[in-house]
């Protein structure tokens, strides 16, 4: 139903070629719950505002972009370093069975969640059981 | 063909990264050895699902400047209350606990790639820091403690004078 779009972009490798900004892409983390009538996609994208973040739907494809402010004054020098900050971008193929025109997207703590209705058909029935 | 095997595993993000601090390797290793001990039912099935599911632990970044320290944690998903910033003899202790969102018995985990769990993180200083005036802000799932220095800390110029 929810297919990953490939290829994939590697992280340090340019994301779009027309970017203007020097910081790397990643690729975020998530979590797809399948419920009875949606699937839930949850992704981490920490530090993404709600207004630096995109989500695209374009001929069943299904993009997240986020973008990521440099929240530090130039002058600070890096004492420890584990993590590099920079942009998200992944892209999904809705397959058969989802409505795409359904989507609800809300973004809450550095956490996008959206919810991707199934189509009726596709969607779990109970089949009664008759009895004699 | 299940749904799942549609789905690639992607590596996580601190696995790309190829630097992971010692103690957190420690911490790592401590979790996977034990960690499923303390999980809920549900959560050691999704991780015999996604053996490579890791036990969240924020990465860490130490600023500095002339008069203060900055360090910041991406901590998504975690509110406010979940989460703990402490000092003390020149150390700052930042804990807290991701909490897997609440499931229902019909729901079902097609993938899997962020991780949860309780952490604990103890960042050393170099030096002194005012630890009255230490301020800790949470926005969009970015923790930044401020921690300014002491007077002394701040250092002196030393003029240096021709002989």
């Amino acid at each position: 139903m929810l297919e990953e779009k490939k290829p994939m972009r590697q992280k340090n490798e340019t994301a779009l070629s027309e970017r203007m900004s020097q910081a790397p892409t990643f690729i975020p983390q998530v979590d797809i719950v399948e419920t009875e009538d949606a699937l839930v996609l949850l992704a981490d994208l920490p530090g993404v505002n709600k207004d630096d973040l995109d989500v695209i739907l374009e001929n069943g494809d299904l993009t997240i972009e986020g973008r990521v402010q440099e929240m530090h004054e130039p002058d600070m020098s890096l004492y420890r370093k584990e993590y590099d900050t920079g942009d998200f971008h992944r892209r999904f193929h809705l397959g058969e069975g989802l409505d795409a025109k359904g989507v609800d997207a809300s973004l809450h703590d550095g956490v996008l969640r959206l919810t991707i209705p199934k189509t009726e058909q596709y969607k779990a029935r109970r089949i009664e059981i008759k009895g004699e | 063909m299940a749904i799942r095997d549609l789905i690639p595993w992607r590596k996580t993000r601190r696995e790309d990264e190829g630097l992971v601090p010692l103690d957190q390797e420690f911490r790592d290793l401590f979790r996977e050895t034990f960690g499923d001990m303390f999980r809920p039912w549900h959560s050691a099935l999704a991780r015999r699902r996604w053996p490579e599911m890791k036990m969240f632990t924020p990465a860490v970044d130490v600023r500095e400047n002339e008069n203060e320290y900055v360090i910041s944690a991406d901590v998504p998903g975690l509110e406010k209350d979940d989460l703990e910033v402490s000092i003390s003899e020149g150390r700052v202790i930042i804990s807290g606990e991701k909490r897997e969102e609440k499931k229902k018995e019909a729901e079902d985990y097609l993938s899997m790639e962020r991780s949860y769990g309780s952490f604990r993180r103890t960042i050393p200083l170099p030096s002194s820091v005012d630890e009255d005036s230490v301020e800790a802000q949470f926005k969009n799932g970015v923790l930044q403690v401020r921690l300014p220095k002491t007077e002394q800390a701040r250092g002196k110029r030393v003029d240096v004078r021709a002989a």
